[in-house]
């Protein structure tokens, strides 16, 4: 059996879902609602009737919040907001969560990769921009034969390879987050209905 | 109707009412409710939303009946997006319903 608030319920539980937005983002929600119940009430309609067709408050800071967490992201785009978006948006229970997750986890998994490989280039050209160097105080330490400073220039090739792969693997996950939320804000317009 | 066909259009039908006139938040809640059966709460959000893109705008107008309300007024932005959602509304309508004449090509 579905138990139906009355205004005053249903505005307090309202504003319990949305506790974590600031005053200034809170306050023209919440009168929107107080407008809402108002007006209603002057034309004659009772408090749980209007209750019953604005749908539960849970829905409705649902909507809020995913919408409110996108703009967020937009206006500074950090993993940590994006994160917050797309399980926000999740939570609408609109795309598959087994699809999202999985595309957006094996992108990052990819970018990370890079990551990884750049800084492991970085690593190396430095070891061996410096193993010339130490090369005749370091017992366990040859150049195998090589010329030393082949082995100097080559590891500031190796060390600017890696640093070039890190610049680009900066742009690419940029530019892959400006995209995943493009696609939130897409389907966020989409999911405007009851769940 | 299946919620979400209901959720794609909501959007085009907020825009599309504002483009016949001005309505305040309560009246254009209960306009759309009318004809599609939704949680009317959650048009609010949109309608928010709406204002963020710049789509429509809100002004203050006095009422007989108490204070003064908001009205939503569509922008000239909100004409645009209007026109762009329609159009994929109706592409969208041509091809489904092509399909289910059975009038296609393999």
């Amino acid at each position: 059996m579905v138990i139906l608030l009355n205004k005053k319920q249903f505005l307090k539980e309202l504003r319990a879902e949305l506790k974590q937005l600031q005053k200034e983002d809170l306050d023209p929600i919440m009168e929107d609602f107080e407008e809402h119940f108002e007006i209603g009430l002057s034309k004659g309609r009772s408090e749980e009737e209007l209750v019953e067709s604005l749908g539960t408050p849970k829905t409705i800071a649902k909507h809020v919040k995913a919408d409110f967490l996108v703009r967020q992201a937009e206006d500074k785009t950090s993993f940590i907001n994006f994160s917050r978006a797309f399980f926000a948006i999740l939570g609408l229970g609109f795309f598959n969560l087994v699809f999202g997750l999985g595309i957006f986890l094996g992108i990052l998994a990819l970018l990370f990769g890079l990551f990884v490989a750049a800084g492991a280039f970085v690593f190396a050209g430095i070891a061996s921009i410096i193993s010339p160097f130490i090369e005749p105080f370091v017992d366990n330490l040859s150049l195998g034969g090589m010329n030393p400073l082949a082995v100097f220039f080559f590891g500031i090739g190796l060390t600017a390879f890696g640093l070039l792969i890190f610049i680009a693997d900066g742009y690419i996950t940029k530019e892959f987050f400006h995209m995943a939320l493009k696609y939130l804000k897409m389907n966020i317009k989409i999911v405007t209905g009851v769940n | 109707m299946d919620t979400q066909f209901k959720k794609g259009v909501l959007e085009l039908c907020v825009l599309t009412l504002l483009q016949i006139k001005d309505y305040y938040g309560y009246e254009l809640v209960t306009e759309i409710s009318k004809n599609i059966s939704i949680s009317e709460g959650t048009i609010y959000p949109l309608l928010r939303r709406l204002k963020k893109d710049g789509h429509v705008r809100k002004y203050l107008k006095e009422s007989q009946e108490g204070p003064p309300r908001k009205y939503y007024k569509l922008t000239l932005e909100g004409e645009e997006e209007r026109k762009r959602l329609k159009k994929e509304w109706n592409e969208f309508f041509v091809k489904v319903n092509t399909f289910l004449s059975g009038d296609f090509v393999e």
